[in-house]
């Protein structure tokens, strides 16, 4: 029975863990996966036999530059070190169970000890 | 104060105040079902204790077998509602799943009026069950 408990209890937490790091992944990955576009640049200044009346790749000067990420968050040491800290945290709660148990069985009780507080 | 991880302790003082047909029980059985009837605990066998003499010191072991039976320690991880707990003295023929009542000298029930309600550790919740011919 007390087995069945603390089985639960892991897996009620596992399932937690993995739905905050989830959330956790999803916001990170974009800074990283937000590289700078353009590999399909072609410079306008070059007529090819192939060159219209608007040649491809001109830039539309009007439309204002994505502006670079300056200072990102996770480049500083303590937002790797405060990830570090949750995982840890989320990890040591999964695994250490929070149940109290009751004192250990004595020769008071001869008549022997039982339940699932133990 | 009760909350997450907390439990209840029931010291479990277990009697015989019949005396007719004690020296015949050979095995003491313990049951002990929540407020909605459903079994916590079902006919667990109450061991019994000898000491270095060879002497009953507690338990249900045929003649020698005391009028104060001895001491049990159930815990639980509730922290509501209610146990009601049942001790029963059988023949050296024992307990029978099929009928409870098949070779059952002595039983009764706490001495309390109705159900123990479950309570947060400290204290041990005291019990005291008598049982008899009946």
């Amino acid at each position: 029975m007390l087995l069945d408990m603390t089985r639960a209890t892991l897996l009620n937490r596992v399932i937690s863990f993995s739905v905050i790091a989830t959330l956790f992944l999803a916001v990170v990955q974009p800074a990283w996966a937000d590289e700078e576009e353009g590999g399909d640049f072609k410079d306008p200044t070059i007529v090819t036999d192939d060159s219209t009346s608007t040649p491809a790749g001109v830039k539309d000067l009007g439309k204002p530059e994505k502006k670079p990420i300056v200072d990102p968050v996770y480049d500083h040491w303590w937002f790797w070190a405060g990830a570090v800290v949750v995982v840890a945290a989320v990890v040591t709660a999964a695994v250490i169970p929070l149940q109290k148990k009751a004192p250990s069985c004595t020769s008071t009780y001869g008549l022997g000890c039982a339940g699932d507080g133990r | 104060m009760s909350g997450c991880g907390d439990y209840a302790l029931y010291k479990v003082d277990v009697s015989s105040i019949d005396s007719s047909n004690r020296g015949d029980i050979d095995q003491c059985r313990l049951t002990i079902t929540d407020e909605g009837g459903k079994t916590v605990l079902d006919h667990y066998m109450l061991q019994a204790v000898y000491n270095g003499a060879g002497d009953l010191v507690q338990g249900c072991a045929g003649t020698k077998t005391k009028a104060a039976i001895g001491t049990f320690s159930y815990s639980s991880s509730r922290s509501s509602g209610s146990l009601t707990f049942v001790v029963e003295a059988y023949d050296a023929n024992g307990y029978d799943p099929t009928d409870r009542t098949k070779n059952r000298l002595q039983w009764n029930t706490s001495d309390s009026p109705g159900p123990i309600s479950v309570k947060t550790y400290p204290p041990e919740i005291p019990v005291s069950i008598a049982i008899k011919k009946q």
